[in-house]
């Protein structure tokens, strides 16, 4: 390999961070908490599975999680033992501002989804330096307003904003800026800057606050982390205790206000509240109910498993203020004073250098800032995840005994599931869960600033705490044996490419150690997902909610099931990355040679089966439109195309490699095991383009599609009455805006239609729609 | 299209968009489609980013022009931020449409693997 360009990332002062060995400790502590635990999977201890109405958001403030934590702009270590986040009060809402609001499934008209205003501007990958911008309203939140008008409104209109409310009009409103630097790996500094941007005053109470996840209530242990308030010469700080680990300082200051009181309680549910229980309190709602409520018995002043330092703001007209919290070890104290707006120079600059370094030949300042936006995006979406199915069903020693009607409801066969690590989310509040495409993706878009974190991603999946024992990988918390595309291979063969580009040296360790699993999970593919066994897969959903007729992961109301094109194209491109792994494996362990040819046959298997002719039994391509249809197979034994122009039938573009003379010449072997399969079946080698003209077999092309019928489907993807919009391919066409394709089957009639923005159905879920929008992960 | 590229070159060349007579190698094309999806955050001629159409109040506030949403999936036809509005995780995958594919090639995106680059240097 020519020297790296990319060098220059790793040679700057974040890079080099990132490249030592000193990474893992820096990365100790991270953006680590959710955005929402309430509503979710991990939480839900109802009979029937309703996790949104069994934790609501109205129970957050004042009831314990079980499996993690959350706060806006949090923050905390790799295993939330210590956790810190921002709240707000303007005086005026009947809640403090501890946690993102929005509305559940039920009480969106498309669906969830966070009813605020926030933005993940900056980030490094070590985490030494991190920004985010949240927008809070001088006028009382509109939380009854926004439950009331989505209530109102049908699927077919759009959502109501928190922006349509109008409590953010002519600037009635607080830019609060959080930032935090480290000083070194365990030493950091929250900044909090807030600034009005009205013409008026306003008041506002600021509360950073730290707490310790609840780890005691569910063993019924009496060991419990606590934080204690000490003055030493005039200067009042906290230390933090927890069983098994340093204890720490924590400190917070402001020039700006008159005055800072900590104020304590625990990290408990408040049974009196929720359950009308007796309770000796304070509770995890203790400091709302002081502040809101004036309540003097709901907190303490010296100690408890949670603190927050209240710091009340009186801001002028367009008047700015700054709040401070940092907290360090105890066992290395350092009086050396820090100057803590210089730490915050030094390594916001070190964040500009490593970017200057990854977009030195982006000249275009707007999509300099786009990108270091969406990789500050991906940066603040890191969460630690734990959830344990087995423990989970049984329940805690501690608590009451679950329903046990859950031993046999979602989840059930996902008992080996124990996760507790850092995992990327697809978004900390509307998904705050990982899903296993959705990684797989942003495993590639890391791996350009952080491809160890990529890899490690990668390999979470694929382990025994997360793969299921039969292979499958789990799909996401709201059902684990989901399917979704098999992309995983397609993600490790791109994040070590990138990574051996940052790097220069390909991690082989990594490829074979994925690649193992994969084997396994192939084969729970070809086992579980071809009907028939015959090389055309079902496999459900994956991932695309309503883009057919039916909810494909749900009993046909018709009988049989559906051979699906996008299911075959995603497994044979499945079969070609495994190929493309092993043969780079092989180069340095000839073994691999074997399982590589295997993928090759296996290829063109699938690839027989699904272009095939009309006639022939298995083939999905109608050479009437020159598209890929999926295939509803009747109980009858008939079977019927489904003429949907979507996304599903563009898929089988995705499965093309080509494989290389200098590649296939150079394995020894290799060339002699494929041109004997060639010849011996003359029917799978017409697919394989030109393989046996001189001169021009010596590279092969491996695709669905041959040079017409590439065309073929391009011409669609590409016309802009069809697929293609002015920001890239529609996962519908927009043929179908004037010829929605309806399906007619024992008098009820089926319909899918070009509808460009929000779902109109809520048969899926309601809040997400590949019938017209554009994907990214597709594009 | 990149992989399609590789084997058919630049000789095979196909209308872009269908019916303009228009035509352009598939690695063309290819960029082109990248192009246009990072359109939905760029600033487009108006200063205006076509993911932010439901923020007017935001795209009209100097300070808060730059603050870029990464949405679930976008508006067919104007491109209008739709679905869960911090979906960094896969719609950040436009870092990887804006990386320079110049670049791509030199190093940080590479085409080709460690056994072809052996091959090369051979």
């Amino acid at each position: 390999m020519p020297p790296l360009r990319a060098a220059n990332l790793l040679a700057t002062i974040e890079g080099a961070r990132l490249h030592s060995r000193e990474c893992a400790h820096w990365q100790r502590w991270g953006p680590y908490l959710s955005e929402r635990q309430w509503g979710t999977v991990r939480e839900d201890y109802s009979e029937n599975g309703t996790a949104w109405d069994h934790f609501p958001h109205d129970h957050a403030r004042s009831r314990a999680y079980r499996w993690g934590e959350d706060g806006i702009a949090g923050f905390g270590d790799d295993k939330l033992n210590w956790c810190v986040s921002l709240a707000l009060w303007n005086r005026r809402d009947p809640i403090l501002k501890e946690r993102l609001f929005g509305l559940t499934n039920a009480q969106g008209n498309h669906g969830e989804d966070v009813k605020e205003l926030y933005f993940y501007l900056d980030g490094t990958p070590t985490h030494s330096y991190m920004r985010m911008l949240y927008k809070y309203p001088h006028a009382a939140y509109p939380y009854d307003d926004l439950i009331q008008e989505n209530a109102r409104r049908g699927a077919d209109m759009p959502e109501y904003e928190v922006l349509d409310t109008g409590v953010f009009d002519d600037g009635c409103y607080f830019d609060v800026q959080v930032e935090y630097a480290k000083h070194t790996p365990d030493d950091m500094v929250m900044r909090i800057t807030v600034e009005n941007r009205a013409d008026e005053a306003a008041t506002l109470d600021v509360l950073p606050q730290i707490w310790a996840r609840n780890t005691w209530s569910w063993k019924g242990t009496q060991d419990r982390p606590s934080l204690t308030k000490q003055t030493a010469r005039g200067e009042t700080h906290l230390v933090g205790r927890q069983h098994g680990h340093d204890p720490i300082v924590v400190t917070a200051w402001s020039k700006d206000a008159p005055e800072l009181t900590w104020l304590f309680c625990e990290n408990d549910t408040n049974v009196k509240r929720l359950f009308g229980m007796d309770g000796a309190g304070p509770f995890k709602d203790g400091i709302n109910d002081y502040l809101v409520h004036g309540d003097a018995q709901a907190v303490r002043s010296d100690a408890g498993s949670k603190a927050a330092a209240h710091v009340p703001l009186v801001l002028a007209p367009y008047g700015r203020a700054v709040v401070y919290l940092r907290w360090r070890p105890e066992s290395a104290p350092d009086d050396t004073p820090l100057d803590v707006d210089a730490l915050f120079a030094r390594r916001l600059a070190e964040a500009d250098a490593f970017y200057a370094a990854l977009q030195h030949d982006m000249p275009d300042p707007d999509a300099r800032l786009v990108q270091r936006q969406a990789l500050a995006g991906m940066l603040w979406s890191k969460q630690y995840y734990q959830f344990d199915v087995q423990r989970w069903l049984e329940g805690d020693p501690a608590q009451p005994t679950p329903p046990a009607s859950r031993k046999h409801g979602r989840n059930a066969d996902w008992r080996h599931l124990c996760n507790a690590d850092i995992v990327s989310m697809p978004d900390k509040w509307e998904y705050p869960w990982y899903a296993s495409w959705d990684l797989a993706f942003h495993a590639a878009a890391f791996a350009l600033i952080d491809p160890e974190f990529a890899k490690r991603q990668l390999l979470l999946l694929v382990k025994d705490r997360y793969q299921h024992p039969n292979g499958q990988l789990p799909a996401y918390e709201w059902a684990f044996s989901d399917a979704n595309p098999p992309v995983h291979a397609w993600a490790a063969w791109r994040v070590y490419e990138i990574d051996r580009a940052l790097t220069g040296k390909g991690d082989r360790d990594f490829l074979e150690l994925v690649f193992h699993k994969l084997l396994l999970n192939f084969s729970w593919w070809v086992n579980r997902k071809d009907a028939d066994g015959h090389n055309i897969f079902q496999g459900g959903f994956l991932g695309l909610d309503n883009v057919g007729i039916f909810d494909r992961s749900s009993p046909l109301p018709t009988g049989g099931h559906i051979d699906q094109a996008d299911g075959t194209a995603w497994m044979a491109a499945y079969a070609l990355d495994l190929m493309r792994i092993a043969l780079e494996l092989a180069f340095a362990n000839h073994v691999f040679v074997d399982i590589g040819v295997k993928f090759f046959e296996h290829f063109l298997y699938i690839a027989e089966a699904v272009s095939c002719d009309d006639g022939c039994d298995t083939g999905l391509w109608d050479s009437a439109d020159e598209f890929f249809y999926d295939k509803l197979r009747l109980p009858d034994g008939s079977n019927v195309p489904m003429r949907v122009r979507s996304i599903v039938g563009l898929i089988p573009l995705f499965a093309v490699h080509v494989l290389e003379e200098r590649l296939h010449g150079a394995l020894p072997g290799l060339r002699d095991r494929l041109f004997w399969f060639l010849e011996h079946r003359p029917d799978l080698a017409k697919l394989v383009s030109r393989w046996d003209e001189p001169g021009k077999g010596n590279n092969l092309l491996l695709s669905l599609l041959r040079g017409h019928r590439m065309k073929a489907l391009l011409r669609r993807a590409l016309d802009e009455s069809e697929f293609l919009s002015d920001h890239g391919v529609r996962a519908l066409s927009r043929v179908h805006r004037d010829e929605p394709f309806v399906f007619r089957h024992n008098g009820d009639s089926f319909c899918v239609k070009y509808l460009p923005a929000e779902s109109d159905s809520r048969v899926f879920g309601g809040n997400s729609n590949w019938r017209g929008p554009v994907w990214m992960p597709v594009n | 299209m990149y992989e399609f590229h590789r084997y058919y070159g630049d000789d095979f060349r196909v209308e872009f968009p269908t019916g303009s007579g228009q035509k352009f190698s598939l690695s063309e094309i290819a960029d082109q489609l990248a192009k246009r999806c990072t359109t939905l955050f760029l600033k487009d001629r108006n200063g205006e980013r076509p993911v932010m159409g439901a923020y007017p109040l935001l795209q009209a506030d100097p300070r808060s022009r730059d603050l870029v949403l990464f949405h679930e999936y976008f508006h067919g036809d104007n491109g209008r931020g739709v679905g869960a509005s911090h979906q960094t995780g896969w719609s950040g995958l436009v870092a990887l449409l804006l990386q320079p594919r110049a670049m791509s090639e030199a190093g940080v995106v590479p085409v080709a693997g460690e056994a072809e680059a052996a091959l090369v240097t051979k």
